[in-house]
């Protein structure tokens, strides 16, 4: 009982002591809650309105699953792209920097713009975080043969489409597996970003409207929940990369 | 000519040839207006930028988001390093540490940039999300690097009759290199975003608001125009850092 | 006990080593019993996965017995390790890659918080025969090179206990065989209490003075074998009859205690 109990209080210590100090912070330095909520006024808005949260919880998981999903699949059609021609690397390089360049909060007021003030431009976000370094992981994973296979292949006289089905997307797999692990927290959080500037369904807005109306502990419980979720979001992730992963690893 | 030098220019050229279809499509899809209004030509834009008049607003927001960018991304990397060194020499502390840090990284962006608006002098904004979004990348970082050196090091060491100190500063920091100027580098442009995040609950300076009131305007130059200055900044540092990555990896990487 | 200039003795005594590995207790060693008088050179040979590396650790100090005694110089090897006394060579040369020939044989110094002498540095590295090499970085030199200033590293504080883990496994049989020549020369010349682990049974018997054998997991020492051949030893004696059925008896051991058996 004490081992299991000194082990939580090893692993979970820095947040103890951050509530304690949040508390304090509250109550010794008299801070309105027009400022800031304590932890108590934080649960209660939670306790209050479950389903609320819930539900724009799972508007927000939703559109940066469907722009994971979508990021992936681009990513994954460049990456073969540019394992099959020189050409594509080339004609690709210079977006994709260029892409992954511009930092997010840059890219959305133009990508709201272009694709307007909706659903559409969230997915745009959460797709165009997942892609590059989705791509770059998966590009290399392609590439990533044990020493001699590349050569064996050749000297079987295995075909382009072959080596590449046989061989390198198998290959690619834990590279992959990482990307997701990655993407899956980004993408959370671009959509989030998203739906703070354009103001479409989900945490990001239902945040956006709280702070508009100073209502701090709605804010602040908002912020706390789309944190569980980014949480929630890289830890599925990595237990997949464990599960599946261990398969494909050389 | 040698196969090898063949294939290097065959790419090269592959390469130029890409990036000159490229440049060539954004023009042509603009002057048609093929992806909307929002969508201009690459030579609208530089021209726009380039425009005595729009120049020095345009200087003038980048400059600010520059600096708090540089201010946060150093108090960040340092206290990560610093964080993930502690947490090397005193083990039991590490678990709590990484999971802490893990969430911290969780909070969304702006809810950070919103909170701390709230707690602290709105003008420090930018700098303290910058600060935080480079603190969690740099410690994940950190933390592998000390982990890095190989067992026969670590053997080596200890058998050696090392103090925990030396071991520390002569094997530990070294090993570590590598890895945590690669975490440097990738934490580049996440001071910038953290920058740019944090001036838009703090006021009116900066590439931030510049590209909100833009898009909220429809100045479709100016957003463009400033975009690519934000990308263009944060593509600089990535590449100094890369550099000096690559001068890293070459003395102390295995 | 102590030999002359401060060489120390080590013993064994019932030493067991057990692992808990996925559910179940690995017995690595068990009651393992060796004497190592001080300025005598042992080598120790077993089938692979016999605990020959185990029994370097312990006496390292890198591990721990789960029952019974190892002491060095009638001292808990720990002791000798912070009076940085050991000199230890590994198979993996264990060179720092972001430090010349120099530095990392100047490390031992530096490891041990003392001000490095440069001119046994130097002195080290001409003994090796890497004089000209001093400066250049690991990855710029061959295997047999690194091992050469791996072994200049374990040498630098004037240690008085050498541990030998596999220190020529990685390299090839021509190097290994000029190697053996180079170690014994340096071993003529200031007799170390010296414990060499090896797969080689050749080099086993032309470096060591007495030959322990090991038997398969869970190892205990088999047979201790006295090796008759003066000092110092020279390339004769690899064409020395008695040298070839001396290696075939202890060979002929190791086969019969199950050490051509795949694991």
């Amino acid at each position: 009982m004490t081992r299991a109990l000194t082990r939580a209080a090893a692993a979970w210590w820095p947040f103890v002591l951050l509530l304690a100090l949040w508390q304090l912070a509250i109550s010794a330095g008299h801070v309105q809650q027009i400022v800031a909520p304590s932890p108590a006024g934080v649960a209660a808005e939670l306790a209050r309105n479950p389903a609320l949260y819930a539900g724009e919880a799972l508007a927000t998981l939703a559109v940066a699953a469907a722009g994971l999903v979508l990021g992936l699949a681009v990513a994954c059609a460049l990456a073969v792209a540019t394992w099959f021609s020189r050409f594509a690397t080339g004609a690709l390089t210079l977006p994709a920097l260029l892409v992954q360049s511009t930092p997010l909060v840059a890219l959305l007021p133009v990508l709201a713009r272009v694709l307007g003030y909706d659903v559409r431009t969230v997915i745009a976000a959460a797709a165009l975080i997942t892609v590059f370094p989705s791509f770059v992981l998966i590009a290399a994973g392609l590439r990533a043969l044990p020493s001699g296979v590349a050569a064996l292949a050749a000297a079987l006289g295995a075909s382009r489409r072959a080596r590449l089905l046989l061989l390198a997307v198998p290959a690619a797999v834990p590279n992959a597996l990482v990307a997701v692990r990655i993407a899956a927290p980004a993408s959370v959080l671009a959509a989030l970003i998203a739906e703070y500037l354009i103001g479409t369904a989900g945490l990001g807005q239902l945040f956006a409207v709280a702070e508009g109306q100073l209502d701090t502990a709605r804010a602040w419980t908002a912020a706390l929940v789309a944190t569980a979720l980014s949480v929630a979001a890289y830890l599925l992730a990595r237990r997949a990369e464990r599960v599946i992963g261990d398969r494909f690893r050389t | 000519m040698s196969a090898p030098l063949r294939e290097r220019r065959t790419a090269a050229l592959a390469g130029a040839t890409g990036i000159v279809a490229f440049v060539l499509a954004w023009e042509a899809a603009g002057r048609a207006h093929a992806l909307g209004a929002s969508w201009p030509p690459l030579s609208d834009v530089v021209a726009y930028a380039a425009d005595r008049q729009h120049r020095g607003l345009l200087a003038a927001a980048l400059a600010v988001t520059a600096r708090e960018a540089l201010i946060g991304y150093v108090a960040g990397a340092l206290a990560g390093t610093l964080l993930a060194a502690l947490a090397l020499l005193v083990p039991p502390a590490a678990p709590g540490l990484e999971r802490f840090a893990a969430v911290v990284n969780g909070v969304p962006i702006i809810a950070v940039g919103s909170i701390c608006a709230v707690t602290f002098p709105p003008a420090v904004n930018p700098v303290l999300v910058a600060a935080l979004g480079t603190f969690f990348l740099v410690f994940v970082a950190a933390t592998a690097g000390f982990a890095a050196a190989p067992r026969a090091h670590r053997e080596l060491f200890a058998a050696l009759g090392a103090s925990r100190a030396t071991t520390f500063a002569r094997l530990a920091i070294p090993a570590a290199l590598p890895a945590l100027v690669d975490g440097l580098r990738f934490a580049a442009p996440v001071a910038v975003v953290g920058a740019i995040i944090g001036e838009w609950f703090a006021g009116d300076r900066g590439l931030g608001p510049l590209l909100v009131n833009a898009m909220q305007n429809y100045q479709i130059a100016l957003l463009w125009a400033a975009a690519l200055l934000g990308a263009l900044l944060s593509a600089l540092a990535y590449g100094v850092l890369g550099v000096v990555r690559g001068a890293a990896a070459r003395r102390f990487a295995p | 006990m102590r030999g002359p200039d401060g060489a120390l003795d080590v013993a064994l005594r019932g030493v067991r080593v057990e692992f808990a590995a996925r559910g179940t207790v690995v017995r690595a060693l068990d009651g393992v019993d060796l004497a190592l008088a001080p300025c005598s050179f042992t080598a120790l040979i077993g089938p692979s996965g016999c605990g020959k590396s185990t029994v370097l650790r312990l006496i390292a100090g890198l591990l721990k017995p789960s029952s019974g005694v190892v002491l060095a110089g009638g001292d808990d090897p720990a002791r000798i390790v912070a009076r940085h006394r050991l000199g230890i060579a590994f198979q993996d040369d264990a060179l720092l890659p972001w430090l010349t020939a120099r530095d990392n044989v100047a490390l031992a110094f530096r490891a041990a918080g003392r001000a490095v002498d440069a001119a046994r540095v130097d002195a080290l590295l001409a003994l090796v025969g890497l004089g000209a090499f001093a400066r250049a970085f690991p990855r710029e030199l061959s295997g047999g090179m690194r091992q050469r200033v791996a072994i200049a590293r374990a040498l630098a504080l004037e240690p008085a206990l050498l541990l030998l883990d596999e220190p020529f496994g990685a390299l090839d049989a021509v190097t290994r065989r000029h190697l053996n020549l180079e170690l014994q020369r340096l071993w003529s010349e200031r007799a170390i209490t010296t414990l060499l682990v090896t797969h080689a049974v050749e080099e086993a018997v032309f470096l060591a003075d007495r030959v322990a054998v090991m038997s398969p997991r869970p190892g205990r020492i088999r047979r201790l074998v006295e090796v008759p051949f003066g000092r110092p030893r020279s390339r004769a004696l690899l064409a020395d009859p008695a040298f070839h059925a001396l290696v075939d008896e202890l060979t002929d051991a190791l086969d019969a205690l199950g050490g051509g058996e795949v694991r």
